[in-house]
């Protein structure tokens, strides 16, 4: 076989296959556009394919040849066709086209084997012109766009504007010597085998160059966005958008994001103002079911789409969408939408391209969306930290600033923290020297191990040990009281890691105590010496008493007739000073009780007490007419024993001085007051001169003479001594000869 | 052996004398023993010390009893009566100047018949014997001896 030989037999190859895939690809998707593709490379290669055929069978068929011819000769105008796609083809050119196309087959139909070089050179102009028309277009279109079709483009151009020089220069082969025309054919075969390799890869490209071109594409679109991984999303589809409209050419790219709260998909197109698709379900579009169905599919407009997005598609001159969803895993981003001017040729490849640019994006914001994740959570630990520093300088201000000691404890008893001021009574420079340390480090044994034994006890009960009261030896040698509550130390699971505490001093409290008891101790002894007094004074100041008062009578029965009148009289004085004193030392007795006595409080019957009183008094002088009158029912809380003692004095005092009235009249009453109640025992005696009311209720002190009315004058101080002691208090009020009212309060 | 004897405790010679007064003027004239502090008066009823020779079986129909009394006081002569089986029915009447509270609980919780206050007032105290001796002597069923 020689060069040339192999050369054709390669080219038609080559054609043949290149008819064939694109045959396959129409039949297997049967729409325009492949049929479209498929025209273009069946016109091109039929001849060729029929002349294999011709080899192979070894006869030859000139009517096959013939239609092959006329299908080469159609192959221009389905290439103007397919460059229709890049840019639209004026009318006259079409037609033009086919005017010429017409004029060949009327020429190759009308004519013999062979052909006049006028119509050859018709033939051949039509064709060139046709060829370098679309060949231009391609440029044209390689240019204004990018990626893969570019690729595409740029291959189809090169293939178109081969075919063309072949044609032109088969043109010229018809003039030219035989030998120059064997000479030129290698060159004519190679060209023609350049040009359907160019063909080939860019119509029907092997999937290895169609994945080298997507990942070419890939790459680009991430070098450009990966050094400003955005924050937000609308960044990204920003990218993204931008990306998809250069990557397939489209006019421009619209993200459309399912809006959760309003229930509807929100477009958001650059430049324009964004615009939602109402109800996915009222209007079941192209683009509601990409989103369902997450498959990336091309669309028709208007048919296909909401009339909104139809009107900003069109708007732009745009015939078709290429719908993409934006995915990862099973997030659903967004929707890409491009609008493409028309129907794209490399549908697949274009959709395969966006999906793998989305995908990407789609990684990009679920990193994006995992930074802001991190970045919340970080921002809850900032947070945090700042709450848990915040709680740790209020307690370290409680900790170094408190004057009770504060200190917390693992579970073996050693200083987890210490207050400031139990660091310094420790004698430490600073509260973090104790750390780690236990009490057996600072005192002596026995405090330590019985502090031990409490805050094991604590740990063991949960229960807290409150204020237990202790002599501490402090490391210094200073001695002090403190008060001290022990409570259990709890994790945030509630479970007992430990003990705190708070000590406080009380040693200036101790000493005030202590000093308190001694004082007590003092003020029984004193009592019990008083009391000693009191007995020997009732004992033994009597005695003499008796004798002086029992001789005196003595003499008077024995002798009393032996001595005059006057010396009787004397014996008689000295019995009556005598027996007053008596009456004085048992008055006397009768106080000195009242002020040692305690008040045992219970339920008193005072007006009870006071009836019983009256009727002694009258029993006691039953000539006196007096008129008792007492309140029914009082009754109060005190010493049944004193209130008695007090009453007696008072009743006895009104009926003493009321014994000089005819008709006497003692009331005991209670007078309504907002505070205590107020009692008084009124009578319509003698009275008293208010001038001297202060000396009333003093020991000893009397406003009337003993000839007048006897008595010793302790009997109201003793009344007065009784109230204090509940309490309340007494004073008077009374005029003279206009009775006396004595008041008290309990 | 048959006649009412009274033993009569008392320290104070002056209240001795207006007691025994009182006893005449009141024409007691039953045998007043005189014993002038506890012991003795323990010794007297016990026969024992210089009352040795005593007959243990005359008893007093009554004993007036001080109590503040020299040696041994009068509550603690009154427990130790109570205490011995031959003395613990004899009446006692306490005959003293004190009207403390303390003194009238603790008598009659050692087991005191009565207990009389010395009034200041000797016609009192005369009228005081007078009736302590109808009642002693008189009204009064000693105990079976």
């Amino acid at each position: 076989m020689t060069l040339a030989e192999f050369l054709t037999l390669l080219t038609r190859l080559v054609f043949t296959l290149v008819a064939l895939v694109t045959l396959v690809q129409w039949i297997r998707r049967r729409d325009a556009t492949r049929l479209d593709i498929a025209a273009v490379f069946v016109s091109l290669s039929l001849s060729v394919m029929i002349q294999g055929l011709e080899q192979v069978i070894g006869r030859q068929f000139p009517w096959l040849e013939k239609l092959g011819t006329f299908a080469l000769l159609a192959h221009p105008y389905f290439l103007l066709r397919i460059a229709h796609y890049f840019q639209p083809v004026r009318p006259w050119v079409r037609r033009a086209a086919l005017l010429g196309l017409a004029v060949s087959w009327a020429a190759i139909a009308l004519s013999g084997a062979t052909l006049a070089p006028a119509l050859t050179l018709v033939i051949v102009a039509y064709f060139a012109s046709v060829e370098i028309y679309a060949t231009l277009i391609f440029i044209r279109g390689a240019f204004s766009t990018s990626g893969i079709t570019r690729q595409r483009l740029r291959l189809a151009s090169l293939a178109s504007g081969l075919l063309a020089g072949i044609i032109l220069l088969a043109g010229v082969l018809v003039a030219v010597p035989e030998q120059l025309r064997s000479a030129l054919s290698p060159i004519i075969q190679a060209l023609a085998l350049l040009a359907g390799l160019s063909y080939y890869l860019g119509f029907a490209p092997p999937r290895w160059l169609s994945q080298t071109w997507q990942l070419t594409e890939l790459h680009r679109y991430l070098r450009e966005t990966s050094g400003h991984w955005a924050r937000v999303p609308s960044v990204t589809f920003d990218h993204l958008s931008k990306a998809a409209a250069r990557a397939v050419g489209g006019i421009a790219a619209a993200i459309a994001v399912w809006d959760f709260e309003a229930n509807h998909l929100k477009i958001d197109a650059p430049g324009e103002p964004a615009w939602h698709v109402d109800r996915l379900e009222a209007q079941p579009s192209a683009l509601s079911m990409s989103w369902r169905q997450r498959v990336p599919r091309l669309v028709e407009i208007p048919r296909e789409v909401p009339a909104e997005a139809a009107a900003w598609a069109q708007g732009m001159g745009a015939q078709s969408l290429l719908i993409v969803p934006v995915v990862s895993g099973s997030h659903a981003w967004a929707m890409l939408i491009v609008a493409l001017r028309h129907e794209p040729l490399f549908v697949e490849d274009d959709l395969n391209l966006l999906s793998l640019l989305a995908g990407q994006s789609a990684i990009v914001l679920d990193y994006a969306r995992l930074l802001d994740d991190v970045k919340l959570a970080n921002q809850a630990l900032e947070q945090r930290a700042r709450e848990l520093s915040q709680a740790n300088s209020l307690l370290q201000t409680l900790m170094d600033s408190s004057p009770d000691h504060i200190y917390f404890k693992d579970e073996h008893g050693r200083f987890i923290r210490n207050s400031r001021s139990q660091a310094e009574m420790l004698g430490l420079p600073d509260s973090a020297a104790a750390i780690g340390k236990s009490d057996f480090d600072f005192f002596p044994a026995g405090h330590a191990q019985r502090s031990f034994t409490e805050e094991q006890q604590v740990m063991r009960t949960g229960e807290p040990l409150v204020g237990l009261e202790e002599r501490v030896q402090w490391p210094d040698g200073r001695v002090t009281w403190v008060s001290t509550t022990k409570m259990p130390l709890l994790d945030h699971e509630g479970r007992v890691i430990g003990t705190f505490g708070i000590s406080r001093d009380i040693t200036a409290r101790k000493e005030a105590e202590d000093r308190l008891e001694q004082s007590n101790v003092q003020l029984a002894s004193a009592n019990q010496e008083l009391e000693a007094f009191s007995y020997s004074v009732s004992h033994d100041l009597r005695a003499p008493l008796r004798s002086i008062d029992g001789f005196s009578q003595a003499f008077l029965e024995d002798y009393g007739d032996k001595i005059p009148a006057e010396g009787r009289s004397y014996l008689d004085r000295t019995r009556a000073a005598a027996q007053r004193m008596a009456a004085l030392i048992d008055d006397l007795l009768a106080l000195s009780r009242v002020s040692r006595a305690n008040v045992d409080r219970s339920a008193v019957d005072l007006s009870g007490i006071a009836a019983g009183i009256a009727a002694e008094l009258q029993r006691e002088q039953p000539r006196r007419q007096v008129e008792f009158v007492i309140a029914p029912g009082m009754s109060v809380q005190g010493d049944e024993n004193l209130l008695r003692i007090a009453l007696q004095n008072l009743l006895a005092n009104a009926w003493k001085f009321t014994s000089k009235q005819p008709t006497a009249r003692i009331e005991f009453g209670i007078q309504p007051s907002d505070e205590a109640a107020i009692f008084f025992v009124r009578d319509n005696g003698s009275g008293f001169d208010m001038t001297y009311v202060d000396k009333l209720f003093g020991a000893f002190q009397r406003l009337h003479s003993n000839e007048q009315f006897p008595g010793t004058g302790i009997g109201l101080a003793t009344v007065q001594r009784i109230f204090r002691k509940h309490g309340g208090r007494a004073w008077a009020q009374g005029a003279v000869d206009q009775g006396a009212t004595f008041y008290f309060t309990l | 052996m048959e006649e009412k004897m009274i033993l009569l405790v008392e320290d104070n010679r002056d209240d001795e004398e207006l007691t025994l007064r009182a006893l005449r003027k009141n024409n007691i004239g039953n045998t007043v023993n005189v014993v002038r502090d506890g012991a003795e008066a323990l010794d007297f009823l016990f026969c024992a010390g210089e009352y040795a020779q005593r007959d243990i079986r005359d008893v007093p129909q009554v004993i007036l009893l001080d109590l503040k009394l020299p040696k041994i006081d009068g509550l603690e002569v009154l427990r130790r009566v109570r205490a011995d089986e031959r003395t613990r029915l004899l009446p006692v009447v306490i005959l003293t100047s004190s009207k403390e509270e303390q003194d009238l609980i603790e008598g009659y919780k050692q087991g005191a018949n009565s207990y009389v206050r010395k009034p200041v007032d000797f016609t009192q105290f005369v009228e005081a014997v007078r009736e302590l001796g109808l009642y002693w002597l008189v009204l009064n069923e000693a105990p079976p001896r």
